[in-house]
């Protein structure tokens, strides 16, 4: 792997506000790459630094060995797609796609048709071509945006949330559509979204951002198995958090009596530590067992979500737990809300996280 | 109840109407009449007066002094215009909200005010009696207009729109041609259009600075002085064709864009 484009120490500020903490990152050639966390977070600063819409405080970017911090927006050849997809409304659908050749001056009038024509076809929109652009739904303005930004033939494509103003259905349509494209051009895909669903989905790589701080860099199942902390960990969500005291040797004195996580952090004894219980490791059952990691809970609602059912459960210190069983599971249970429960899970499944 | 209700109310409002338009309706029919005095009964159609204003060298000279002004004005105020909105969309700089008020103010002087004094400050630079005196001093009261409707323009262009350019390879000079004035063009063209309407029938400050080089309302004034003849009807009702074709260029404009 190599690496494309480079962040070192990188650092936005306004004023007193930080919104971005010196942070480095790598993006390597061909990876798709999810930039994600909550709103505020600084992922679009960042995106916006790396197209050049936004001046760095501190620190440089590099494409490849050039230093391109203080490049305007023009010189970089970074084509974005945007939330708001940003078309030009006085323009038809093949005359914004064409835009971009316009500007860089890279092509004939035939070539930059020809061109503009087969992103079209490819993206499916050709018949929409002399068509103003208030006259497209959603979806076709977004392919029209990814046309738009494509037909430069860039190294690197940057998107900014560019799904979040379409709907569920659709949104799923064009996260496989923009997952098989990238995996068809090659070429690298850098992608910010508040939604850990979309990057996970897509991303080769997802790095999380929260208030101005990369909190973790890596593949998207790591970063699902193993979070660095516990905001990663509850961004990232499908796990309970339990807090409790180690006593060496993975066990963890908790309200809810002594339990044992094996994975992550080997806690040093007393120390204050906080661990996982991933939902999809719980066996629920009315009775006691007797087994290890058994601790004593409440149902307080269950979500039918199609091929499995999340169940929430109180337990005996006020935390909300969240299990995930299959509708086979279910059915030997009697669940009313306010059933007392018995949940349990291996050792092996409970992840300690470094930081409480 | 309700319905007599409204039925006054339409009254009312056509009655307010006939109120404000009489003078101007009277002054275009008696501008067609062929008798010497404006009284009723009519003394039959005729374009005697046209005929007359049209052959009076004085009235000719200031249409045309009228025309150029407005003409040169309306290109002035709107680039102005133009500039002082675009500076409001742009950029945010300490000091801005003082920057739209001055941009903002000429209209809220009194004409009278505004006319002594450019009439006292073109004397110091030389100036009075031009109509480049003429066209400065309705470049001032024009060109907050001109910002006014271009800014409205500008409120609904999508931050992300001229940004999405420069990420597209366009310089900010590109940018402005390709994608931020074609965005404001109906919002320019009726600007253009208000103050040249504006500045075609404006009377005071023209009347303070122009001197010799009177313009057409100017020249009604002057000719009203002198005697009251039904060639004023006649002239009155040119101004007014004018003026209002322009007023309705400009509305036209700005409709079609509130309607897409």
């Amino acid at each position: 792997m190599t690496t494309i484009l480079t962040l070192d120490k990188v650092e936005k500020r306004f004023g007193d506000t930080v919104a971005l903490e010196p942070t480095s990152l790598g993006l390597e050639k061909g990876e798709f790459l999810a930039l994600m966390g909550p709103s505020g977070c600084g992922k679009s600063t960042t995106l916006r630094m790396i197209a050049g819409l936004e001046a760095a405080s501190g620190g440089t970017i590099r494409h490849w060995d050039r230093d391109i911090t203080d490049l305007p927006p023009w010189e970089r050849d970074m084509p974005m797609v945007w939330q708001s997809y940003a078309l030009f409304p006085f323009l038809t659908v093949r005359e914004n796609v064409e835009f971009g050749l316009k500007q860089k001056r890279r092509a004939t009038a035939v070539d930059r048709r020809k061109k503009s024509g087969e992103w079209l076809e490819r993206l499916g929109i050709s018949d929409l071509a002399d068509r103003k652009t208030d006259q497209l739904s959603g979806g076709q303005r977004q392919r029209v945006a990814l046309a738009r930004a494509l037909v430069l033939e860039p190294e690197i494509l940057l998107l900014d949330e560019p799904l979040s103003a379409l709907d569920a259905h659709l949104r799923l349509r064009m996260q496989s559509e923009l997952k098989r494209l990238h995996g068809d051009l090659g070429i690298t895909f850098l992608y910010v979204t508040h939604s850990q669903s979309e990057a996970f989905a897509m991303a080769d790589r997802v790095a999380i951002l929260n208030a101005g701080r990369l909190q973790q860099l890596g593949p998207a199942r790591e970063v699902h198995a193993a979070p660095a902390n516990r905001f990663v960990a509850e961004f990232v969500g499908g796990s309970t958090i339990l807090t409790g005291t180690a006593r060496g040797e993975g066990r963890i004195e908790t309200p809810m009596g002594l339990l044992t996580a094996l994975a992550g952090y080997p806690a040093a004894p007393g120390e204050t530590v906080s661990f996982l219980v991933p939902s999809n490791r719980v066996g629920l059952s009315e009775a006691a067992t007797g087994a290890p990691n058994e601790v004593a809970a409440r149902l307080l609602t269950e979500e039918f979500t199609g091929s499995f059912v999340t169940v929430y459960l109180e337990l005996a210190d006020g935390t909300e737990m969240k299990v995930q069983l299959q509708q086979s599971d279910l059915d030997a249970l009697s669940l009313a809300p306010g059933t007392p429960l018995y949940a349990s899970w291996p050792a092996e499944a409970g992840y300690v996280l470094k930081e409480v | 109840m309700s319905g007599a209700r409204g039925g006054l109310q339409a009254v009312w409002t056509v009655a307010v109407f006939v109120f404000i338009l009489t003078p101007i309706a009277s002054l275009v029919v008696f501008s067609f009449n062929a008798d010497r005095f404006p009284s009723l009964p009519w003394g039959g159609f005729s374009l005697v007066w046209y005929e007359a204003i049209l052959e009076d060298q004085t009235v000719r000279d200031a249409m045309w002094r009228s025309l150029r002004v407005s003409a040169s004005v309306s290109v002035l105020a709107t680039f102005i215009g133009f500039a002082a909105a675009y500076t409001d969309y742009r950029y945010n700089f300490t000091g801005k909200m003082p920057y739209l008020a001055l941009a903002a103010l000429p209209p809220t002087v009194p004409v009278l005010i505004l006319g002594l004094g450019m009439l006292s400050f073109f004397s110091m630079i030389d100036l009075v009696g031009t109509l480049r005196a003429v066209i400065a001093g309705h470049v001032v009261i024009c060109a907050p207009f001109a910002m006014a409707l271009i800014r409205m323009r500008l409120a609904d262009m999508s931050p992300d729109l001229e940004p999405a350019a420069w990420n597209l390879g366009a310089s900010r000079w590109r940018t402005m041609a390709t994608v931020t004035l074609p965005w404001c063009l109906p919002s320019i063209f009726a600007a253009l259009a208000i103050t040249a309407a504006v500045s075609f029938d404006e009377f005071m400050i023209a009347w303070f600075v122009s001197g010799l080089e009177e313009t057409l309302p100017v020249r009604i004034l002057a000719l009203l002085q002198g005697q009251v003849s039904p060639r004023i009807n006649a002239i009155g009702s040119l101004v007014f064709f004018v003026s209002g074709l322009l007023v309705v260029i400009a509305q036209l404009l700005t409709w079609r864009r509130g309607a897409t």
